[in-house]
């Protein structure tokens, strides 16, 4: 190994493990999982493993609806198997995982970039990707951030197929996978494929008979959508209507999360814009392109797609500091190049420049910690009462349904192993919060009320003076049997 | 070899999994069999010449294809009798990192050798140390440090974090300590019994003593119980009711320390027949 090498295996390794203190740093002081998607998916996955199936009983909504053609299924399975090759706790991989995603996140954009000579900026920059409650990211357990991963794996097989058919069916059940694990994703990565295919078919000078993969592949990627369809057409052909005929959904605007990303990743990122467009080329154009077009998307779909829920669209910053990382990245890799190859006549100049960029890079790493002290998270729950999930999950029946704030509620699945009445997330679920807590404040005087939902837990804020009721633990009420 | 040994950790996670699931070696070897093994295995069996991919691209392909091979297998599952299980998706995933192992070898064997990829890890410290100077000795002591930092990080995330929140856990079971049969009808002077638990999550020794009412008159107790951070109590309490009434509330009431106020209470309704 020369010298070379093992000064990019030190950096890439600490790219590595920074991506993996990124990645913890929300939950650095709280031990369980952050997001209500995170418990969500967490029960899901849960649930799919207890019953065996695909389909299965909603654990979130008393065991009433049936789950079927999830479009999430795929991460169900990924994070199901975990689990089970690893017999680890939930918990443990609900911290763990994270942070895996990312690091490879980072390993996979180094070794996309690593032939164009970003690298290593690239996996640097691609551990700045910022997590909200909003768009999610890297930092929680969701199918979004697996989805990410697709990014460099597809572009790496991409530029294999080049001079090479054998890509082509990887790259096609990659994006099947896809599809079946975060259909969002899977549009977003098709989008920048295509983008990249149309660029090589058309600028690029290899002969024609080269060009013939990636021209299949051109021609296939939109087909690699229907095995979503053809699994559950019935669950698709809904979701479409819904999209198309649905009232638009509309969240309170987020502001731009770009200077969440420090101002000098950003100032990178648009000198690695302005390279791109100089040097011309069509990788260069292939990566350009898609990543502008993207990024306009975000910030104006509102004014010219307001069609279904916005929340499916906010998932495209996730997409669009991904591209910009490598953006940056290639921005950061020519000013090291030009930079060596201006002063390299004067005795120190080489020094000069690595010690001139090792600022610039520990710079923009405090600006990013700043952005990233500055996010507010919630919790869903706090200690004692993951406590009491857990109690009531060992002592009470698995068959109990426990009635709860319906915002809390996500948690209570995968904590105890018991159905809840109903969980929602906000602002869906106004009503049934209200009802919920309009009961428990008139003290859930109402046995039958409880009965008819079968439930015979209640966990509630406020004191409940129902005789039929034990409190066994603070706030915590059980049914009497045969009441 | 690279093979064997991919093919023999994923045998060895069968059995870890079923008998020892959850310790650090079924961990980690589980997360190479779901992250990286099925990867591996289908990168090697489509590119077998060492000129296909360079080892960077190679380990990035098996961590990104794991990613897609596990899920297609489950969906597999989903559809033969034996579902999406413990052993059903541990051999399944098995079988597939076998056969794939199996084409990659069969497709190298039939390669001249030098143009097998077949990967060789020689680990020649000492000849490095002795062959190269000063800077270069740092640099790699420098490298085993990072990598030792980076799996310190991993490590790190794993564990949860100190706990800073401070509370007590009481709770109630009935008197043959599950969560069913709490007294409900008494008879006057009848004793009714609970069992009552205390954890305490404090951080530091704690002092209670429980006080049992109805009404305003006081029906039994526990006296001083001393517990140390984490440390769990469980007894079984009598308390014997002094009127007749029905749907009367007996409360338990925790008391930390000389604290006056109840810290935590509990309660349920009886009703007391008349002797």
């Amino acid at each position: 190994m020369n010298r070379t090498s093992l000064i990019k295996a030190i950096l890439l390794f600490a790219i590595i493990g920074l991506a993996f203190f990124m990645a913890l740093y929300p939950r650095l002081d709280y031990p369980y999982p952050l997001h209500v998607d995170e418990w969500m998916h967490l029960g899901y996955t849960t649930q799919i493993l207890d019953t065996g199936h695909l389909n299965f009983p909603s654990p979130f909504h008393g065991g009433q609806w049936e789950v079927g053609g999830h479009p999430e299924t795929g991460y169900y399975i990924w994070l199901g198997t975990s689990l089970l090759a690893t017999g680890s706790p939930w918990l443990v991989l609900a911290r763990l995982m994270p942070a895996l995603v990312l690091g490879l996140i980072a390993f996979l954009s180094y070794a996309w970039g690593r032939k164009r000579g970003f690298g290593l900026e690239a996996a640097f920059f691609a551990t700045f990707i910022h997590t909200t409650i909003r768009f999610l990211g890297p930092a929680f357990l969701v199918p979004v951030t697996l989805g990410l991963v697709f990014f460099p794996l597809c572009l790496i097989l991409l530029e294999k197929m080049e001079k090479d058919w054998r890509p082509l069916p990887l790259i096609v059940i990659s994006l099947i996978a896809l599809f079946l694990t975060h259909g969002t994703t899977a549009v977003a990565v098709g989008f920048v494929l295509v983008i990249f295919l149309i660029f090589y078919l058309a600028l690029s000078r290899s002969p024609v008979q080269q060009k013939l993969p990636s021209l299949t592949c051109l021609l296939l990627i939109p087909f690699s959508g229907l095995v979503i369809f053809l699994w559950n057409r019935a669950f698709v052909m809904r979701e479409i209507q819904n999209i198309i005929n649905a009232e638009h959904i509309p969240l309170p605007p987020i502001p731009i999360p770009l200077p969440q990303l420090g101002y000098i990743m950003i100032a990178l990122a648009v000198i690695g814009f302005g390279f791109l467009i100089a040097r011309g080329g069509w990788r260069n154009y292939a990566l350009l392109v898609p990543t502008v077009i993207l990024l306009f998307f975000v910030q104006f779909y509102r004014q010219y797609f307001n069609v279904g829920p916005d929340i499916l669209y906010e998932r495209g910053w996730l997409y669009v500091m991904l591209l910009m990382a490598f953006i940056a990245g290639y921005g950061l890799s020519r000013l090291r190049q030009l930079g060596l190859a201006f002063f390299q006549r004067w005795r120190w100049g080489a020094l000069s420049v690595y010690v001139a960029l090792a600022l610039v890079v520990v710079f923009a790493l405090f600006q990013r910690m700043g952005g990233y002290a500055e996010e507010d998270y919630y919790q869903i729950v706090d200690v004692a009462a993951y406590h009491d999930f857990e109690w009531l999950g060992e002592e009470l029946p698995q068959d109990s349904i426990a009635m709860l704030n319906p915002y809390v509620g996500w948690a209570y699945f995968p904590a105890s192993g018991q159905y809840v009445y109903t969980a929602q997330a906000f602002p869906w679920g106004v009503k049934e919060s209200r009802e919920i807590s309009g009961f428990f404040m008139a003290g859930a005087p109402d046995t039958e009320h409880i009965r008819e939902r079968n439930v015979n837990i209640l966990y509630s804020p406020y004191p409940l003076k129902n005789p039929d009721l034990v409190e066994v633990r603070d706030g915590v009420y059980i049914l009497r049997e045969g009441r | 070899m690279d093979l064997l040994v991919v093919a023999v950790a994923s045998l060895v996670v069968v059995p870890l999994a079923v008998f020892w699931g959850g310790s650090p070696v079924s961990l980690v070897l589980g997360l190479i069999f779901a992250l990286f093994s099925p990867g591996y295995t289908l990168v090697a069996a489509v590119f077998p010449k060492r000129h296909d991919l360079d080892i960077i691209r190679r380990l990035a392909l098996s961590f990104g294809l794991s990613i897609v091979v596990v899920p297609l297998a489950g969906f597999f599952l989903n559809y033969t009798r034996w579902g999406i299980g413990l052993y059903s998706v541990l051999f399944s995933l098995l079988a597939f990192i076998i056969v794939a192992a199996a084409v990659a070898w069969y497709r190298r064997r039939r390669l001249p050798p030098e143009e097998r990829f077949e990967p060789r890890f020689r680990l020649r410290l000492c000849q490095f140390w002795g062959g190269h100077n000063l800077l270069d000795r740092a640099l790699l002591v420098l490298l085993v440090v990072v990598i030792i930092g980076a799996v310190g990080m991993l490590v790190y995330v794993a564990r949860p974090p100190v706990i800073e929140e401070a509370f007590t856990e009481f709770y109630m079971l009935g008197p043959e300590g599950r969560a069913a049969n709490y007294p409900d009808v008494l008879s006057l002077g009848e004793e009714a019994t609970v069992t009552l638990g205390i954890v305490n999550h404090e951080q530091a020794v704690t002092d209670y003593h429980i006080r049992i009412l109805m009404g305003e008159e006081e029906v039994g107790g526990v006296a001083t119980i001393t517990l140390a951070g984490e440390e769990e109590w469980e007894q079984k309490v009598s308390f014997t009711p002094l009127g007749a009434g029905e749907e009367q509330k007996v409360e338990f009431r925790l008391y930390k320390g000389n604290e006056n106020t109840p810290y935590h209470t509990l309660g349920l309704w009886v009703d007391v027949a008349g002797s």
